[in-house]
């Protein structure tokens, strides 16, 4: 079974960044030990108040880290592809994949803070969901233009390249791939190209059925985070039905698919569920003042028990397998619970509960990886 | 005198980015034991053909880079403002800052290549005027997003906050950033830099009034290709900009800068002999108007008859304006830099096309250990 790991932020505390460089420098020397696989990085802008701490810029944050290990790949979970311009995506994650020497997981993601992608772009804002699906779709048909083909040239809605109106006026350069008669340019080559051949692997973050679908229409594998089992049961076998489709072959049931969860372990149950409560009822708070309408795209209707709607967010997240919270062997069984279930070989920790030390996050993780990885690898 | 270089790309070829990775690694090294100060890096796009052949994120490729070196400062010669977000640079070179912890030279630059520049934002087509104002409005939202803790810009091209976000999270109300009623009125960008108030800030420029415009923003300049003549009468024109924004004297060479295309072998002959061909062959691709460009490096006082008849190389080397020979003979172009302009700050430009790595790790080693050392 594959293992990554996340980057520990801090999120909800302003933090420093001089402590926040020190330590993630700590986090990837310990994971590259732990046998983890890619380590991921998420994308959050304007963090003033803590919300949501993470790198603006995960494309140029993991090539730092991938300083400080020789063997781990590094991922972006996600870049949110509305936020940036496609060509400069396609460039960067080429940039970083050659600096890496291949081993970038490109990893995608529609957006969750709108007030953040607004400020990039207009058509990224989600409270239009059709808009910003369509300038996700189309950045990445760019990005996957531009990385595989030479003579390169792009036509949608939101985007032409090239753009119109640049005539060449150096013969040196003319060429007639690239420039029409009279010298107009007519296409472009985007470089460099990746160093994983054709491109590295592609994963989209998302929970519902449709961005499944969607996924697996395209060949993308996907990172679902805050499903139950039912739900990821749904999702997986749409997202398989849409590649096998895609790709006129058997596709089998979770391939290219993972879980994310939220994990914490401690010496003792009670100690755990005591160190994470209060970061979970922050997190509960941001991820949605409206509890209801979340819970409820979080499990299926068969799952949920009345007054399910009424719980804490913890109490929720536990009681339907969205957290791995507990001592290694309570977290043990939740990894066991979804490969007997969904069979899943990949499974990814997400660590960001607000409020916790540094040193709490790291002894969770080596707890992690000293006892409970170990069962299933 | 504080020395620092580009890697080299090879321009003009059509190179393996593999093996072009693992050498400017090696050349990277080698300017952290040689004494140098920093490495700069260009932005260019699209390069299918060959030209001009560079990173296309300067950024990013020092974050790679500044992997080699406990001590090297990392620069942008430079960041092309108008094909960025400015919200994006100013995350970026902040963001790079703190991993370095306080190692970044900020350099920015209106763009040579409309072709990619358009690319990216229409607006920044340098065949219309309105390029000026667009880049003057990204820099100063990059200043103010790294010195405010609350940014609100209203500009012709930007504004920030994005209207028409209202705050329904109670967690996330806050007087500064919100108005009563939840509008976002305000924005706070994170990470701030390591530097405080922030990197020090090169403008890649050549004319007095450009040298003026960065005086008058606050900002460092660097200029390539301009003679000691033009250097002189540019930095005046700095200098007295720098001093009545200022509002005291500044020192003449502040914040100051040269690049200058370089290339040293162990005979001043084999050094002309290997340049030669690159030098024209780069100045064939930047300009299809040689003459006129001639006019605008070198001063009317500076021109003598026949210069215009020359070879590209041999008015260049005439001028001062590429430093090839032996370690001796870039000795005395430098010396006559110094002394002619009053030049704090040199920075190696290698990229003359056609060379081997192998002769640019030699220029390199010959200038740290017969050049550089003269000068310090």
């Amino acid at each position: 079974m594959r293992f990554d790991v996340t980057l520990y932020t801090h999120v909800g505390e302003p933090y420093s960044w001089e402590k926040l460089v020190d330590e993630a420098e700590t986090q990837v020397k310990f994971a590259d030990q732990a046998g983890f696989t890619t380590f991921w990085l998420a994308e959050h802008h304007f963090a003033w108040d803590g919300w949501y701490n993470s790198a603006p810029n995960p494309i140029l944050l993991g090539t730092r880290l991938s300083r400080f290990s020789d063997r781990l790949r590094f991922g972006q979970c996600g870049v949110v592809l509305p936020d940036w311009h496609p060509l400069r995506v396609a460039e960067d994650v080429a940039l970083m994949d050659h600096f890496t020497k291949g081993r970038v997981d490109f990893g995608i993601a529609r957006g969750i803070d709108t007030r953040a992608s607004i400020q990039f772009n207009p058509n990224a804002d989600r409270r239009d969901q059709g808009t910003n699906y369509q300038l996700f779709s189309e950045s990445l048909d760019v990005i996957m233009g531009a990385w595989t083909r030479e003579a390169f040239q792009h036509e949608g809605r939101f985007y032409k390249f090239p753009v119109p109106g640049w005539v060449e006026s150096n013969p040196m350069v003319y060429d007639p791939d690239y420039h029409a008669p009279g010298g107009e340019l007519k296409a472009m080559g985007v470089f460099p190209k990746p160093f994983q051949k054709p491109h590295p692997p592609i994963w989209q973050m998302a929970d519902s059925l449709d961005s499944h679908r969607f996924a697996g229409s395209r060949g993308l594998g996907v990172f679902c985070q805050s499903i139950s089992i039912g739900k990821i049961k749904e999702a997986w076998a749409a997202h398989r039905e849409a590649m096998s489709q895609a790709q006129h072959r058997d596709v089998a049931f979770g391939e290219k698919l993972c879980v994310v969860r939220p994990t914490y372990v401690a010496d003792t149950y009670e100690q755990a569920i005591e160190d994470v409560s209060w970061g979970s009822k922050q997190l509960g708070k941001w991820y949605s003042h409206n509890p209801v309408k979340a819970y409820s795209a979080m499990a299926t209707e068969d799952e949920l028990d009345p007054g399910d709607f009424d719980l804490p967010w913890l109490d929720f997240q536990r009681k339907h397998g969205l957290v791995c919270i507990g001592t290694p062997d309570t977290v043990a069984e939740d990894v066991q619970r979804l490969r007997e279930s969904v069979n899943c070989n990949h499974m990814t920790l997400f660590l960001n509960f607000p409020g916790l030390t540094f040193e709490k996050t790291m002894k969770s993780l080596s707890l992690f990886a000293e006892k409970v990885m170990p069962r299933f690898l | 005198m504080r020395f620092d270089s580009t890697p080299y790309y090879h321009v003009g070829e059509d190179y393996d980015w593999e093996t072009l990775v693992d050498e400017m690694r090696e050349e990277v090294r080698l300017m952290d034991q040689g004494g140098f100060t920093g490495i700069w890096l260009a932005e260019h796009h699209f390069h299918w053909d060959g030209w001009y052949r560079a990173s296309p994120n300067p950024i990013l490729l020092g974050t790679d880079l500044i992997g080699e070196s406990d001590r090297l400062r990392v620069g942008q010669c430079g960041t092309i403002l108008p094909d960025w977000n400015p919200i994006r640079v100013a995350e970026d070179i902040a963001l790079l800052d703190q991993l370095t912890r306080g190692r970044v030279d900020f350099g920015v630059a209106r763009g040579i290549n409309n072709r990619a520049t358009i690319q990216f934002r229409e607006e920044a087509d340098r065949r219309n005027e309105e390029h000026r104002a667009l880049f003057s409005e990204t820099l100063e939202v990059i200043l103010s997003a790294w010195r405010d803790d609350a940014l609100t810009y209203e500009g012709e091209y930007f504004t920030y906050p994005a209207p028409g976000w209202k705050e329904t999270n109670p967690l996330g109300l806050d007087s500064r950033f919100h108005r009563d009623d939840g509008e976002l009125k305000a924005l706070g960008v994170t990470p701030k830099p390591f530097q405080k108030p922030h990197p020090p800030v090169f403008n890649m420029v050549e004319s007095a009034g450009s040298h003026a415009y960065s005086a008058k923003m606050g900002i460092g300049a660097m200029c390539f290709s301009i003679s000691h003549g033009r250097i002189k009468d540019a930095w005046r024109a700095y200098n007295n900009a720098a001093s009545e924004a200022a509002g005291r004297d500044i020192p003449y060479g502040q914040n100051l800068a040269v690049m200058r295309p370089t290339y040293i072998a162990d005979t001043h002959e084999q050094a002309v002999a290997d340049a030669r061909e690159g030098t024209n062959l780069l100045a064939s691709w930047i300009s299809t108007d040689p003459d006129k460009i001639r006019k605008i490096m070198v001063s009317e006082e500076e021109l003598e008859e026949g210069d215009l008849d020359l070879d590209w190389f041999d008015f260049q080397l005439k001028h001062d304006l590429i430093l090839v020979g032996s370690p001796e003979t870039v000795s005395e172009q430098i010396e006559r830099l110094e002394s002619e302009t009053g030049c704090p700050h040199l920075a190696f430009f290698l990229n003359i096309p056609l060379l081997s790595f192998q002769q640019v790790m030699h220029s390199l080693e010959l200038a740290a250990t017969k050049v550089m050392p003269r000068f310090n």
